[in-house]
């Protein structure tokens, strides 16, 4: 009863369910618990309205935006694609000073976990495993991507 | 009709670029105007915003191991409590005996720099008869002994009221605390009423700005206690009267580039020579000032702060005085940061106006 109590008293529910959410991301497979809690300190939520425009295409890039609930249009000039719940876009902020190649709008009423390219270097300038966790989810989307499209 | 619609089809980008532009120009003149009448009660909220700004990563760092929000500002209250509470018992009765000191003695000081003066005077008129006849060496010595009769006079009751026992005590910790609990949700909800078309510029300047007040915040600290703690010691060893006051004002002074630091050369200068009636105190503590100066701008700067704002020597006098004008002594300190914050959004802005892709 105490020990609840002070459980209730002491740990950071959200913080939590936040960790628990991130740690189904792909990009943030394998990385380590406390790692999952700075991320969820820095992440910033906005909520988008159906129809929403969440960015341009050509448009700089500077966040990576993951999905927390709701449904997110994503088109490019090749084609477009849907991203639900628990996945993410605008990767490519990750890499460096890039543009958008495609434009983002919300179909549902989402839920957005927005992380910023600098916090992120932050983070991984502290913890160098990491980031280099993350490049290497990161990349081995990219090839995964790249087998489908060439070849 | 026609043209009217040709005319907004072909500029639509660039009118609404405008639009933001003229809005970020109103938010900042608005705010700016606010600020100059809001002056007379800013410190406070000032020191606590700078307290809370620093202790902040430290609450998220306690954060982050699961625990809620209040526990880490809990632990770093009662540390910083105890801190704060030995700074008070050590220093506070040494700083006021010293200002006591200072008020009892200065009419023996006045009158020693005042003697002093009219030693000065008939020296260099033998040295430099000219002098004499056109009574520049009266004029002189009138204007200094005005000044320091109405100027210095007033310096212990400007630290006095400065750092008032009430906003030291009360008011800066519980608006910490307050900052620190719940200051940024309210940042976050304002920002989330934002059109999200302008979210991640946003972000890019907000970060910015962080990463520039960060490091000079951090830079200046460290400064003020480089320059101060070296004043008090050297200053101690040679015996020098009021070193403890004169090593915090020259410690804070020095966060006022080029002014700063001649404040506290000045003042130890003074209070050194009337003490000691010679010169060879002078000579030593010009040496030891140098020495400081030349340790903090090699060594302490680059390799603790690290940041170069790339602003020119002109424009930094400049924003200087005009800060020292219009919100005196706060606006000379914090005039630099604020102008290389605003040079980073003012780049920024006419790099995305100059970059027209649509």
């Amino acid at each position: 009863m105490i020990k609840k109590l002070l459980k209730f008293l002491f740990t950071d529910n959200i913080l939590k369910k936040d960790i628990d959410f991130l740690k189904k991301i792909v990009l943030f497979r394998d990385i380590s618990e406390r790692c999952l809690a700075k991320l969820a300190l820095i992440v910033f939520k906005k909520t988008y309205l159906a129809g929403e425009k969440i960015y341009e295409i050509y448009h700089e890039a500077n966040v990576v935006y993951i999905i927390k609930s709701g449904q997110v249009k994503l088109s490019a000039v090749s084609g477009g694609k849907i991203v639900e719940a628990e996945n993410f876009f605008g990767e490519i902020s990750l890499i460096g000073n890039r543009k958008h190649n495609c434009s983002a709008v919300a179909l549902k009423d989402s839920e957005l976990y927005l992380i910023y390219r600098s916090k992120f270097d932050d983070m991984s300038s502290s913890n160098n495993k990491a980031g280099l966790i993350v490049m290497r989810n990161l990349a081995s989307i990219f090839a995964k991507r790249l087998k489908y499209s060439e070849i | 009709m026609k043209d009217g619609k040709q005319y907004r089809g072909k500029t639509v980008a660039e009118s609404s670029k405008n639009k933001v532009f003229i809005v970020m120009v109103m938010i900042f003149l608005v705010v700016c105007l606010f600020l100059y009448f809001a002056r007379a009660i800013l410190m406070p909220f000032l020191i606590a915003a700078f307290v809370a700004y620093l202790i902040f990563p430290l609450v998220l760092k306690i954060q982050s191991y699961g625990y809620r929000r209040w526990v880490g500002v809990a632990v770093i209250a009662v540390i910083l409590a105890a801190v704060l509470a030995a700074f008070l018992i050590i220093f506070i009765p040494l700083l006021i005996s010293e200002i006591e000191k200072f008020k009892v003695n200065y009419s023996d000081y006045y009158k020693c720099f005042s003697d002093y003066l009219d030693i000065l005077r008939r020296k260099v008129e033998i040295a430099i008869p000219v002098i004499k006849s056109y009574n520049i060496s009266d004029i002189i010595i009138e204007r200094t002994r005005d000044f320091i009769l109405s100027e210095v006079q007033k310096i212990p009751a400007y630290l006095m009221s400065v750092f008032s026992v009430f906003s030291i005590i009360v008011l800066i910790p519980m608006l910490v605390l307050f900052m620190l609990l719940g200051a940024d949700k309210s940042i976050n909800a304002a920002l989330n009423f934002l059109p999200s078309k302008y979210i991640e510029t946003l972000f890019s300047v907000i970060y910015k700005m962080d990463a520039i007040l960060g490091k000079f915040i951090r830079g200046q600290i460290i400064e003020v206690f480089f320059v101060g703690g070296m004043s008090v010691i050297f200053l101690s060893a040679f015996g020098v009267n009021f070193a403890l006051i004169i090593g915090i004002i020259a410690g804070f002074a020095n966060m006022i580039p080029y002014l700063g630091p001649l404040v506290g050369l000045v003042l130890a200068l003074t209070v050194g020579i009337i003490q000691f009636q010679t010169f060879a105190v002078a000579v030593k503590i010009v040496v030891v000032y140098a020495a400081i100066q030349f340790l903090d701008n090699n060594l302490v700067q680059p390799f603790v702060i690290g940041y170069n704002l790339n602003l020119g020597p002109v424009a930094m006098i400049f924003a200087i005085l005009a800060g020292g004008q219009i919100f005196g002594l706060l606006g000379m300190v914090f005039a630099i940061p604020v102008m290389a914050v605003f040079k980073t959004i003012f780049i920024m802005l006419i790099q995305k106006y100059n970059s027209v892709e649509i």
